[in-house]
């Protein structure tokens, strides 16, 4: 019988009843009129009760308890446990309890690493015992970034829990090679960091091995997308050559950077060169000159003598399109304005040979640079760009003695810091460690100003479960389930950790518990006598007149 | 013939046969255990006739115990032969030894015996099994004998050097007798196995033998030279050669135009000997007064072997111009032969090569092994400092021309200042005040002496306020001249003020010709000179001794510089327009536009990486590019060479891929991982030069955030 059918009922009964009650209420007798339309209407009741026995909700007494097991329980401890309760105590995995979700569990034993924070709440249990287990031994933690432009270096930090009795030799592979190895003393619980050079654009896969004397104990992939290496476009003005801006340009050029540069030769005239790139008029640049550069290289006083124009085109091109400017800072800043807000050099210093000035002040800015003498360099944002001021202006020196390394090392710090961003649209997933086979929210950042969602615009967040592990489209990787398992188990013991303190504080929404009460009905009987009565009385009335 | 005659030889025939019969299994079984020898062992020639004697030597002990009786034979007769009626044995009874009834019946059991033919029970067995023997035999040349990696001489096949045709043309036997140098002191050694290890400047000596003639032998090497072997033998199936192995690498055997495998070379470099000086120091300075002798202790190292050792040494007499160099050696050879490892210790008396005061010994250790590679050390100094050197006049008067005669003030100056603190305690206080004014006085006249090198001019200066009164007397005495210039009426006079605070000479110099550290020198020599004259006007004789021997020292210093001189030349410059100067016309001077473009050629980097992209992409299904991994086998094959115990298998593995991929046939995943790694190890970090960095440049986001933040009034 479906819902509706009572209704349909009871409104073609109404017409009944009401022309009975019409009836009644015509009727020319008049005494107990009113009595007797009310036994009418409780007979239509218990008429209608008979055919559709209402129910009355029950509250069920609970009380029961009930085990979820999850990932890593531990035999021991359950074995134990279960020694210390009724026998009959059900058992359950996640899935089968969020499927059957059963209303006599009151207090619910979790045994195992625990659950993520979204499956926490989705259990219906009005007490939530955690039995968390020891923490797994091995690597508990790792991160890198998945992503590396060609020539970056992979950093690798961790950390790892060695419960034996013997060290550990952490070894970070490539190509059955060893990058980098760090051991970890037995029985310690410490961080460390590997790193290796990146050595082709593509895919890489990294593997970090843990060994102890021969016995590989762990092979977890690092799995890197390298991107090809790009090159800035720099435009270098500056009053006259020296000897650290030729070697720069010299460097830049040999690099095959697209390299623009602009001496002043006298009041109207200029030296011009252009280093692979096309040459163009580089008279003032403008705003479409300037968009073709990620960086402008100059010092205060050559910016502050192009012209209040000039200026402001920069001004223009810095916040709202991202150009970054090198200025290297050798004597002065020049007047105080937009670009130099907060930064105060020092008073010259005599060292090595030279004098040179640091940065004293450098209020909202970041420091690149910094020796025994003082801060040497420093990054300030300027809307979309950023700003960098380098008061070390001997860097050649390096390149005399031979040195590129450090050279190399300090010119991709400055000029990385405040060139023009040029990443693409990403698109990655939110756990740091996704698996095949589980949940993936694959968060995508779209170039196109597209409102996808209000609470994150311009954030494209998709909720997958991908079967294939492996590089994915998008250039990220979906791992095994059976790799980096420890590191997962430690992670889904602190969102367990953290959820149940939440939890415990009432400071979290989750499924609430099950209804309780169950419906009944009650016994027919009492709806016959509902019915009869009245009926018997109606009959009595009129019989007794 | 008898009956029992005739009973006794079948005897002898029947055990004749069964003998027969026994030694053929033996040599039948060993036939066959020696067939198995050669199948499955690969035994060869000789060795197989041990399976045959193990078999034959049980067989023939077997084959004498049997004996056959008269008995058997009767029995036999009697069972086969009813005729007979069980009385065949009555025959080799006497005939008159029974009775009447037995002798009928011996008469009628001969008779009937004449009858028969006579049996041959055992010939069937002896048939059967000369038979097998034979059937053994022929398994035993039939069966091939296995293939062995280097066996002997008779080992099987090389792999990968048989035809199609049958049976395929194989390397049957490896011989490679390897002799080291004979300094090595290293025994000859005779492998059978086709990959080498072994020292460098090895003889190697390769014989190959087929199992049928070939045409051509010869070794490929990597660095594409070719050993063609020689026939050693008439049949064409014995070949040899031989090569001296300076450099490690790897070869093929090519056989008939057939190219097998890759066997590495691996060669053990002759390093060249090791030598370092214990003592003394770098840099050793003998004091005054202590002996002439230096302690020299080294160590030498071969891997092989010393032949000789010296101690080179030059000796550097005099100084400036006059300096002498004459060279001495120590030869210790006898001490280190033939020793991988020697402890030198020297006491080196400086005496026997007449050193003296002021000199200087250079010396090192030179080493030479076997090879005739030879080794030096770092060279030590010693010096012997010359304590009458300071006080020396030598030096000040052989001076240059603008080296004045009062350099000698000085000198003077302290002897009198030394004086006169001696005498102090004799003297009164005033003469003692005034003669230490008095030796001020005499500093400052050096001094200003000096300063004019500097172009100072004036007591006042030392390099800083000139004056400019342009007289340039040789005296510049301008003391009386000062309180003239003071003069009030010259107040306000703006030219004297500029005078005063301007350098009016017209060239930088100082009207000096010396060079900038010169004048730095000079400088400094002023001002110790200025510090001893206070000192001395201020009576403290004592104090003003260390500035008047520091100035005497940085006097000497700058005459020793001053012997080093660079004629000045003469610059011509284009001719100046005179007419164009000052204009400020810039019209016909063209802005000077440079373009540079940087081309790099394909580096062998690019390459490997290429090729290990390549076999990356290979190993997620997709198809390969042969082109790329052709490039990078040769570079993976030139660094096989310098490494082929790790990279030649790689190598290989490449070599298997690029087959596949020629055929169109899918790589085996270990080979592209083999090939993977072996591109890897050749392949460098990438440098780390600077980049854009990987954050969107600008999205939607961000944008958002920047004009929400600038709409904030702060």
């Amino acid at each position: 019988m479906t819902v509706i059918t009572p209704y349909i009922i009871l409104l073609l009964l109404c017409p009944l009843f009401g022309w009975f009650s019409w009836y009644e209420w015509k009727r020319p007798k008049k005494k107990r009129r009113m009595v007797r339309l009310a036994a009418l209407w409780l007979v239509f009741a218990g008429f209608m009760a008979l055919l559709f026995p209402p129910q009355v909700r029950e509250v069920k007494p609970r009380g029961g308890q009930g085990v979820l097991i999850t990932d890593g329980a531990d035999k021991k401890m359950l074995q134990e446990f279960f020694t210390t309760l009724p026998a009959g105590i059900p058992t359950y995995s996640y899935w089968q309890y969020r499927y059957e979700q059963p209303q006599d569990v009151d207090t619910l034993h979790v045994f195992g690493y625990g659950l993520p924070a979204d499956d926490w709440r989705s259990l219906a249990a009005p007490v939530i015992q955690w039995h968390a287990p020891a923490s797994p031994a091995g690597i508990t933690y790792a991160d890198w970034e998945r992503q590396l432009r060609l020539g970056d270096r992979l950093r690798l930090y961790g950390h790892y829990l060695n419960n034996r009795n013997k060290p550990v030799v952490l070894k970070l592979v490539w190509q059955g090679i060893v990058q980098d190895s760090m051991a970890v003393p037995a029985g310690a619980d410490t961080g460390f960091h590997v790193s290796a050079g990146t050595y082709y654009a593509g895919a890489n896969s990294y593997y970090l091995e843990a060994v102890s004397e021969d016995s590989l104990l762990a092979r977890e992939p690092v799995p890197v997308q390298v991107l090809p290496a790009e090159k800035l476009r720099i435009l270098l003005l500056a009053d006259a050559p020296g000897f650290e801006t030729s070697f720069l340009v010299n460097w830049l050029a040999r690099e095959g950077y697209p390299l623009a540069v602009r001496y002043k030769l006298s009041r109207l005239q200029f030296s011009q060169s252009f280093m692979n790139m096309e040459p163009f008029p580089l008279g003032q640049p403008g705003l479409a000159q300037l968009d073709k550069f990620d960086l402008l290289i100059t010092d205060p006083l050559s910016f502050a003598a192009a012209g209040a124009a000039f200026q402001r085109t920069v001004k223009e091109q810095v916040e709202q399109g991202g150009l970054g400017i090198l200025f290297q800072a050798d004597s002065s800043l020049g007047a105080a304005s937009w670009h130099n807000r907060g930064i105060r050099l020092s008073l010259p210093v005599s060292a090595q040979g030279g004098r040179y000035r640091t940065i004293a002040g450098f209020d909202g800015a970041r420091v690149l640079q910094q020796d025994s003498s003082g801060v040497r360099a420093v990054l300030q944002r300027a809307g979309r760009g950023y700003i960098v001021f380098n008061t070390k202006l001997n860097s050649y020196g390096w390149q005399l003695e031979g040195n590129t390394r450090d050279y190399q090392r300090f010119w991709k710090q400055l000029l990385e810091a405040g060139a023009r961003n040029a990443g693409e649209p990403l698109t990655a997933p939110a756990e740091p460690f996704p698996v095949a086979g589980e949940q993936v929210t694959i968060v995508h950042r779209p170039d196109t100003g597209t409102v996808v969602n209000t609470t994150f615009p311009w954030v494209q967040i998709t909720a997958a479960w991908l079967s294939s592990s492996g590089w994915q489209p998008g250039g990220w990787y979906l791992f095994n389930p059976g790799e980096w398992k420890t590191a997962r188990a430690v992670q889904t013991m602190e969102q367990s950790r953290v959820f149940l303190a939440q939890y415990a504080a009432g400071s979290v929404n989750r499924l609430a518990p099950a209804d309780t009460q169950e419906h009944r009905s009650l016994h027919r009987a009492w709806w016959l006598l509902l019915f009869f009565l009245p009926a018997i009385f109606l009959w009595m009335e009129k019989k007794l007149d | 013939m008898s009956g029992g005659e005739i009973i006794r030889r079948l005897r002898r025939h029947w055990q004749t046969e069964r003998r027969i019969t026994r030694l053929a299994t033996g040599i039948g079984v060993g036939l066959l255990l020696a067939a198995m020898a050669k199948g499955l062992a690969g035994w060869q020639d000789g060795w197989l006739l041990l399976p045959v004697l193990v078999a034959l030597v049980p067989a023939l002990y077997w084959s004498l115990r049997q004996k056959t009786s008269l008995r058997e034979v009767t029995d036999h007769l009697d069972q086969a032969y009813p005729l007979l009626e069980d009385s065949s044995s009555l025959l080799l009874e006497q005939p008159d030894a029974g009775s009447l009834l037995f002798r009928l019946q011996q008469q009628k059991t001969g008779s009937a015996l004449q009858q028969i033919e006579w049996p041959k029970p055992y010939r069937e067995n002896l048939l059967l099994t000369v038979a097998s023997a034979a059937l053994a035999f022929c398994l035993l040349l039939a069966v091939p004998a296995k293939q062995l990696a280097g066996g002997g001489d008779n080992v099987a096949a090389v792999p990968g050097t048989g035809s199609a045709t049958s049976p395929p043309l194989q390397i049957a036997g490896v011989k490679v007798l390897i002799q080291a140098p004979a300094y090595t002191g290293l025994p000859a050694i005779v492998q059978t196995q086709l990959p080498v290890q072994t020292v460098q400047g090895a003889a190697i000596q390769w014989t190959l033998q087929t199992n049928k003639p070939v045409q051509k032998m010869q070794l490929l090497f990597n660095d594409s030279s070719v050993l063609v072997l020689r026939p050693a033998d008439s049949s064409f199936t014995q070949w040899r050669g031989e090569k001296k192995a300076e450099k490690p690498g790897f070869y093929r055997v090519d056989t008939d135009g057939l190219p097998a495998d890759f066997y590495t070379i691996e060669v053990k470099p002759d390093l060249p000997p090791v030598v370092n000086i214990i003592s003394p120091e770098g840099q050793t300075n003998i004091e005054a007064g202590m002996p002439f002798r230096v302690a020299v202790r080294a160590l030498l190292n071969d891997d092989y072997g010393l032949v000789s050792a010296r101690l080179a040494a030059t000796i550097a007499s005099g100084s400036g111009e006059a300096v002498k160099f004459r060279n001495e050696s120590i030869d210790f050879s006898s001490i280190v032969r033939r020793q991988k490892r020697v402890s030198w210790n020297h006491l080196l008396d400086l005496n026997q090569w007449q050193l003296k005061g002021g000199d200087e010994l250079y010396f090192y250790i030179e080493a030479t092994d076997d090879r005739g590679q030879s080794a030096r050390s770092d060279v030590c100094i010693v010096r012997l400092p010359d304590t009458t050197e300071l006080l020396s006049l030598d030096g000040l008067l052989s001076a240059m021309d603008i080296k004045p005669e009062f350099f000698r003030s000085q000198r003077q100056i302290i002897i009198e200042t030394e004086q006169l603190i001696r005498d102090r305690n004799t003297m009164s206080v005033e003469a003692f005040n005034a003669k230490s004014n008095e030796l001020g006085g005499e500093q400052k006249l050096l001094r200003l002496r000096y300063g004019k090198f500097l172009g100072e001019e004036d007591e006042t200066q030392i390099g800083g306020h000139h004056d400019h009164d342009h007289g340039h007397d040789d005296d510049h005495d301008h003391d009386e001249d000062e309180a003239a210039r003071n003069d009030a009426a010259d107040f306000g006079n703006a030219e004297k003020i500029l005078s005063e605070v301007t350098h009016q000479h017209d060239i930088a110099e100082d009207a000096t010709f010396f060079d900038a550290e010169t004048k730095k020198q000079l400088k400094a020599t002023l001002t110790e000179m200025w510090n001893a004259e206070l000192k001395l006007r201020v009576y403290q004789p004592v104090q003003a001794l260390p500035y008047e021997y520091k100035a005497l020292r940085l006097l000497k210093d700058l005459q020793q510089q001053s012997r080093v001189y660079v004629a000045k030349t003469g610059v011509k410059t284009t001719p100046l327009d005179l007419t164009k100067r000052g204009s400020g016309d810039q019209d016909k001077i063209i802005a000077p536009r440079l373009g540079y473009r940087q081309t790099t050629a394909t580096t062998a980097e690019q390459e490997i990486a290429a090729g290990l992209m390549n076999l990356r992409s290979m190993a997620d299904g997709d198809p390969g590019d042969l082109g790329k991994l052709q490039k990078a086998a040769v570079r993976l094959s030139a660094a096989a060479a310098g490494k082929p115990a790790s990279l030649l298998p790689r190598y290989q593995a490449l070599l298997r891929v690029m087959d596949a991929l020629g055929k169109q046939a899918r790589a085996a995943p270990a080979d592209l991982e083999a090939a993977s790694n072996g591109l890897a190890e050749l392949l460098p970090a990438a440098p780390g030069l600077p980049s854009p960095a990987l954050s969107p440049a600008a999205t939607p986001l961000s944008k958002e955030y920047l004009k929400q933040l600038s709409a904030i009034d702060y």
